[in-house]
């Protein structure tokens, strides 16, 4: 049990869990009743009826699915124990609100208990898990997980910060740079942990001589994929793709981007239900990047859902360029040197398609790069994973205890 | 100098009287001349056309003069003139809160301004100053620190008055000694009472419903503006403002206007059927929402607004974020030429997703 004075109390609403049987007590890493439960929790998400009108939701679902966790598991070590730090504390995203749900179950299955500030914003989907969570905790067979979940929302309050951050032997902070700093400026216990997922810069390199070879119905799979990693979250997730390299001569880049992006084009056409304020919004930032970007070769307003914005050289610059919904910046490089100077610790994912991954591997060791941590074939940018950021999340969040 | 001939010329045109062919070629003559001086003394602006493709697939006449998202003015210092030019910066919070747009005058445009928003005003109330009455309060004007669109608003139309009166206190309660006297002194005289529509709306209609007082401002013309958005919650509709209006104050007479602090002077007026006219200094091209291509009569779209009068900003162009239609051009009932239009609010903001900004306010 956890005290929390009065004056604390009156100042949040809880959505899930009680504060009178919520519990501090770690349990081991990868618990099986954990990841039972987490499995349940994906199975009854998978069966509402509005799950297959929310990709959100359902990814959230899939991703929840016993194979999918172990998958993230690493083989234990039999000199080593797992377990978790005791309480941890998450402030979750305003804009990516169903994150709330990746945060619990890696705090969770990282053997925690787990105290998560959600947004006031929220969706459908987030509504949903919200609600499928906290029937589930209800169930007899579950106490144990309902007594390690409790789930708030305040309005911005110091002192409601300030009084789980004391308490906490681990946070996750979501949010950005901001949010990151601001959370920096509370006491906090001097062997708390920290997860703090700070703005990020994602990018694709494709390969022109690769596209220009496939079939039509391979180029057709390949912008499905594309598509996914764009737009499913309006482009605006940290690991979305801002920049697209091309990698080629000439001609194979010219006949690669006539081909790639007419499909993508036609599949957003299809499949993305872009709102009149993102066409506005997508329209002010390209005129903004017409003044302010330096080196513009080519604007191209192809379609509502697609915008192009061709530069001629990238250097790390190209970084407070961005766009959502929906509006990317492409360039074309001979060679995989050339992607240095972009390079920072801020760039977070390369997805790729067509290149082979050791002339990538070659390209970050050979290249003192400080950033890039996650590199992943096209469609696979947004899948959330244990490894994320440079982070093993689930170490992070527990303590490993030696056994001789 | 030269530009001064040009100017008595262009604050000589009849507001309302031109048909459409006529107007048009004078007006993009205007326009054109304009786009060259921007072009040339604002690089920011020849940057944006340099870099933008143009947006139009069929050519129309209008599409040569980019429209600048209003956005810009709070991103982008947007200044045709030399920084020791200018007179006066004009600021508005607009849509977001966050920024301020930026909008530079310099003695021309300002001047201008003032001659054209004269020629619309007198136009409908007629020449004669009227005993005045500013549904505001006194602190609003005095308070010269906070120099606002509001502020600016009232100054502005005090010009066309005379004997000006606030109807408000400073804490916003009616101020019925002001009122009563105003009324008294000047029963069944012509008078002209501007204010803010959202102001006289929640101010002056309801709080006097709320007292259950009625008053007789009866022989008055009401000009009203300033957008609907702050009573957008309360359901306000354009009949159900002027039928309450005329139940608790007997004004019969009510226009509203439409404009945009960046494109003060030239603004749209409410004629007798209701519309929103064009002026010989002003268009509108109504977009599509998502292809921003110019929609077809009686479509809705967002506003994009032309205006002769910018000279020392690149504001002859702008796309607003509202959202409008068009009825027509030239054949109003009311008998006033030019394109005449609704508007029907703002685009909606969308909820927005990606990974900062939880904690910024």
């Amino acid at each position: 049990m956890i005290l929390i004075p009065n004056n604390i109390q009156a100042h949040f609403t809880t959505l899930v869990g009680s504060a009178s049987d919520f519990h501090i007590q770690p349990t081991r890493v990868w618990e099986e009743q954990t990841i039972s439960f987490l499995n349940t929790l994906s199975a009854r998400l998978r069966r509402h009826p509005e799950a297959n009108t929310l990709p959100d939701l359902m990814a959230l679902a899939f991703w929840l699915r016993k194979a999918n966790l172990l998958s993230m598991k690493t083989s234990p070590n039999s000199n080593r124990l797992s377990v978790g730090l005791g309480l941890t504390f998450h402030i979750c995203p305003a804009n990516v609100p169903i994150n709330f749900a990746y945060s619990l179950a890696f705090a969770l299955l990282a053997g925690n208990s787990c105290v998560l500030r959600l947004s006031s914003k929220s969706n459908r989907s987030t509504d949903i898990a919200l609600q499928t969570l906290s029937q589930l905790l209800l169930e007899s067979e579950y106490q144990p997980i309902a007594q390690r979940v409790f789930l708030i929302r305040y309005a911005h309050n110091d002192d409601v910060t300030a009084f789980w951050l004391s308490q906490a032997a681990g946070r996750v902070i979501w949010g950005g740079d901001h949010t990151i700093n601001k959370m920096r400026q509370f006491a906090t216990p001097p062997r708390s942990r920290e997860i703090a997922f700070a703005d990020r810069y994602s990018l694709c390199l494709l390969d022109a001589t690769y596209i220009s070879c496939c079939s039509d119905d391979l180029i057709n799979t390949h912008c499905h994929h594309f598509y996914n990693d764009i737009y499913q979250l309006d482009q605006a997730g940290c690991s979305s793709p801002q920049l697209c390299v091309w990698l080629g001569d000439d001609s194979s880049v010219i006949e690669a981007k006539s081909r790639l992006w007419q499909r993508l084009a036609d599949i957003a056409a299809d499949k993305y239900a872009i709102e009149d304020i993102q066409v506005l919004n997508k329209f002010v930032d390209t005129c903004n990047a017409a003044i302010d970007h330096e080196d513009i070769a080519n604007i191209e307003i192809a379609s509502p859902e697609l915008t192009r914005i061709e530069v001629k050289s990238i250097n790390i610059s190209q970084q407070s360029f961005r766009g959502t919904s929906g509006l990317i910046y492409e360039t074309r490089i001979k060679s995989i040197a050339q992607l240095a100077p972009l390079i920072n610790e801020k760039v977070q994912t390369l997805s790729y398609l067509g290149v082979e991954k050791s002339t990538i591997a070659e390209f970050i060791y050979s290249n003192g790069c400080s950033g890039i941590d996650r590199i992943v074939p096209i469609g696979n940018a947004l899948n959330m994973h244990n490894l994320w950021d440079g982070y093993d999340i689930i170490t992070t969040l527990s303590r490993i205890v030696t056994i001789d | 100098m030269s530009y001064e001939v040009d100017e008595v010329i262009l604050s000589d045109w009849p507001p309302y009287a031109w048909p459409k062919q006529q107007k048009q070629s004078v007006l993009i003559s205007k326009l054109a001349e304009l786009d060259q001086l921007h072009l040339s003394q604002c690089p920011p602006f020849a940057k944006l056309k340099q870099s933008m493709p143009n947006i139009d697939l069929n050519s129309h006449p209008f599409s040569p003069f980019f429209p600048l998202p209003v956005r810009l003015f709070k991103s982008q210092e947007l200044k045709s003139v030399p920084q020791e030019s200018v007179i006066k910066t004009m600021m508005s919070s607009g849509t977001s809160g966050q920024s301020v747009s930026k909008i530079y005058l310099d003695k021309r445009t300002s001047a201008l301004q003032v001659k054209i928003l004269s020629k619309l005003v007198t136009h409908l109330i007629g020449k004669q100053r009227l005993p005045m009455l500013v549904i505001d309060c006194p602190s609003t004007v005095k308070n010269r620190t906070k120099f606002s669109a509001r502020t600016a608003g009232i100054l502005g139309f005090s010009m066309y008055g005379r004997d000006i009166t606030y109807a408000l206190n400073d804490d916003m309660t009616i101020n019925f000694d002001a009122l009563n006297a105003f009324i008294d002194k000047y029963q069944g005289q012509k008078k002209f009472i501007f204010g803010f529509t959202y102001i006289v709306w929640l101010h002056f209609v309801e709080a006097l419903e709320q007292l259950s007082k009625k008053i007789d401002l009866s022989e008055s013309i009401l000009l009203h503006g300033g957008g609907w958005k702050k009573i957008e919650a309360n359901k306000v509709t354009k009949s159900h403002f002027k039928s309450r209006l005329a139940n608790v104050t007997a004004i019969q007479s009510v226009h509203n206007y439409y404009g945009m602090i960046e494109q003060t002077g030239s603004i749209f007026m409410e004629c007798k059927q209701g519309h929103f006219h064009c002026s010989s200094w002003s268009e509108v091209i109504i977009r599509d929402f998502k292809t921003l291509q110019p929609v077809k009569d009686g479509n809705l779209g967002l506003i994009q607004l032309i205006s002769a009068l910018p000279h020392s900003y690149p504001g002859h162009s702008i796309l607003s974020e509202d959202i409008g239609v068009k009825l027509g051009e030239d054949d109003c009932q009311c008998g006033w030429k030019g394109t005449y239009f609704d508007v029907l609010g703002r685009v909606k903001q969308a909820e927005v997703r990606g990974c900062s900004d939880t904690y910024s306010k």
